[in-house]
């Protein structure tokens, strides 16, 4: 009989030690915002994670539908195509476009949201990339310009000389912020990764890495599938920018999707791409484009002078991490043949 | 009474817990080895592949007048050519290691890579 | 035992494992222990019972009949083919761990082992099934369960053979 309770109380062991307390986990993949993403999100109560994902999933197709320059039938399109005259639009959007233009100030216009009609001209990624005439670039670039953009208040916008807003380089940043905003009044056992196209937002803890960090790699310029560094975070934004992945060639150079409104081609300055470290993933996402078009010396003084966790990678194949970044930061580039420049 | 125990008993218990055991084994030794290619196409898993060195395969999906050839040598995978006009999915490059992902959005085809080993769990790009 | 005597009683074991997979359908273990599949396997003890009152051949009817009911009832084709193989290694083990009843193995222990076999057949049928090995790695955990789980279940059924035959009940 001894060796039956024995047995029950083994069992009753073995039962206990099976059913730990994992996070049940909800992930899906879907397109918005002309890219790919995946949210996953782990709560213990499964029903509450997966609440989450669908919350966050279907505001962010909301946000696409108000802030899309594609969408015909969006918002912005609707101030776009208003020829000049004063528009009124939601709270949202003009929230998205008064934080556009405060970064647009704060970089003094090395991020500008009015630079659509250069991608436009230029039509990198589509099937009509070509390098067009310098006077094609000169008249294109009267369009541009935040000045441009004039914030009546009341809601109300107007742009000036053909302007034309696109909230491309804080539309996920500013994705990622209303994701984290949704984890965290779902409750403070809500953890969740969130992968808006290159931008990433790490909420709460990692419940698959030991130290409950989220690891993000920096994507190698020449292989972006794979890093050469890796950022550790929580309730953070990794974001960055490149010259990689939209561009063209044409006699040996490389034409890409980062332009510098000041001089109307693709920014050319030794730069492959800088990725910013931010609790607010739209300053990020701005800042990655504003530092990439100022350069190294220009974009590391601008870190430092804002206190801004930034790390460059040159053309040279240097990696530069500021100072501010360094506790979090781990560089993996040795194999790909990048040195580490701290 | 059939009930009580008897030396036998011991005997099954020791040996299906040696089963256990011996099965466990050889995932202990190599867990991190294994590496899953799964693509995927719109909301549907096209294909699934447990990586193994020496493995070769080719597979082509078409969405509209795009054609994608995703090409799997080894342990690595990689859009070998599209005929997109953004070619965003084969300027990625080769997908090696766990946690590394490749998309082609006018096809909508993702392609990524599973396993234990994960080095990173995303990455900015 | 008479011909329709046998037949009745290999009836009332296949209605009895009904019910009690059917109580287990109910209230799943999965529901307290989060590992997919798991389950106490009641329908166990019937085999077991039908092993020692009936032949080999009757018992296999009564687990084959079983496992197809019960896939009716509650399943789908490929739980049907699991429960089959999980069903029947499991018979053929502790059948031939019955020879050594009272001298080596207790009735417990024989249950355990069917448990046990039951859990390597299931994952056999689903490498058969899914065409991959992968389910393995799933295995040894069902296997240190299948101590505790066959334990209980055998314990069941040594009960109801003990007040059988307390009360002299001839069948």
């Amino acid at each position: 009989m001894k060796m039956k309770k024995l047995l029950a109380a083994g069992m009753l062991g073995a039962l206990l030690l099976v059913s730990g307390c994992e996070p049940a986990s909800s992930q899906s993949d879907f397109y918005a915002m002309d890219t790919f993403m995946t949210v996953t999100t782990y709560d213990k109560n499964e029903k509450t994670a997966e609440d989450t994902r669908v919350e966050i999933e279907q505001h962010i197709n909301g946000l696409d539908q108000l802030m899309s320059r594609q969408r015909e039938e969006s918002e912005l399109s609707a101030l776009n195509a208003a020829n000049g005259q004063p528009v009124t639009v939601s709270d949202e959007l003009y929230e998205a476009i008064e934080t556009a233009v405060q970064y647009a100030e704060l970089t003094d216009g090395a991020y500008d949201p009015t630079t659509a009609p250069l991608s436009d001209l230029w039509g990198i990624g589509t099937d009509h990339e070509h390098v067009p005439t310098q006077a094609e670039i000169d008249e294109t670039l009267k369009k541009v310009g935040w000045r441009n953009i004039q914030l009546l208040g009341n809601n109300t916008v107007q742009l000036l000389n053909g302007a034309q807003v696109d909230l491309g380089g804080i539309g996920k940043g500013w994705a990622a912020n209303d994701a984290a905003a949704i984890c965290r009044m779902a409750g403070d056992t809500m953890q969740a990764l969130a992968q808006l196209g290159g931008n990433i937002y790490g909420i709460g803890k990692n419940p698959n890495s030991e130290d409950g960090t989220w690891r993000i790699g920096i994507a190698d310029p020449d292989n972006s599938a794979s890093s050469v560094a890796v950022i550790s975070m929580t309730d953070e934004s990794v974001v960055t920018s490149g010259d990689y992945e939209r561009y063209f060639m044409q006699d040996g150079k490389r034409y890409h999707h980062i332009f510098d409104p000041s001089t109307g081609y693709p920014t050319d300055n030794g730069l492959r791409s800088v990725t910013v470290v931010d609790t607010d993933s739209a300053k990020a996402d701005a800042l990655t484009t504003g530092l990439f078009v100022k350069g190294l010396d220009k974009g590391l003084e601008f870190c430092a002078e804002h206190d801004i966790k930034a790390v460059f990678i040159t053309s040279d194949k240097r990696i530069i991490p500021t100072e501010n970044v360094l506790p979090q930061y781990t560089f993996m580039g040795e194999e790909a043949g990048y040195i580490d420049a701290r | 009474m059939q009930g009580k125990l008897r030396w036998g008993d011991f005997v099954i218990c020791a040996v299906v817990l040696a089963l256990a055991g011996l099965i466990t084994l050889p995932f202990l030794f190599q867990p991190s080895d294994s590496l899953t290619c799964e693509i995927k196409q719109g909301d549907t898993v096209v294909k699934t592949i447990r990586l193994a060195d020496g493995y070769q395969d080719t597979i082509t999906l078409t969405a509209g007048d795009i054609t994608n050839v995703i090409e799997v040598d080894g342990k690595s995978v990689r859009f070998a050519s599209s005929n997109c006009p953004d070619q965003v999915c084969v300027h990625t490059g080769t997908l090696t290691r766990a946690g590394q992902m490749a998309v082609c959005l006018p096809t909508r085809v993702v392609v990524r890579l599973i396993g234990e080993d994960t080095t990173v769990d995303a990455v900015a790009r | 035992m008479k011909t329709s005597k046998r037949v009745a009683l290999c009836g009332l074991l296949v209605a009895a494992a009904l019910v009690l997979s059917l109580v287990e359908h109910m209230f799943p273990l999965q529901a307290a222990v989060p590992v997919p599949g798991i389950k106490l396997g009641l329908a166990n003890v019937v085999t077991l019972f039908a092993l020692t009152r009936l032949r080999l051949r009757e018992t296999v009817a009564v687990v084959v009949v079983r496992v197809i009911l019960s896939s009716v009832f509650m399943g789908s084709v490929t739980a049907f083919l699991f429960s089959l193989f999980g069903g029947l290694l499991s018979m053929l083990v502790m059948r031939v761990l019955l020879y050594g009843l009272g001298r080596c193995f207790s009735i417990p222990g024989i249950s355990i082992a069917g448990a046990a076999a039951h859990d390597i057949g299931q994952i056999g049928a689903a490498i058969l099934v899914l065409g991959t090995v992968d389910v393995v790695g799933y295995l040894p955990f069902l296997l240190v369960l299948s101590i505790p789980m066959g334990f209980a279940t055998g314990l069941v059924c040594a009960a109801v053979l003990g007040h059988l035959k307390k009360i002299n009940m001839e069948i």
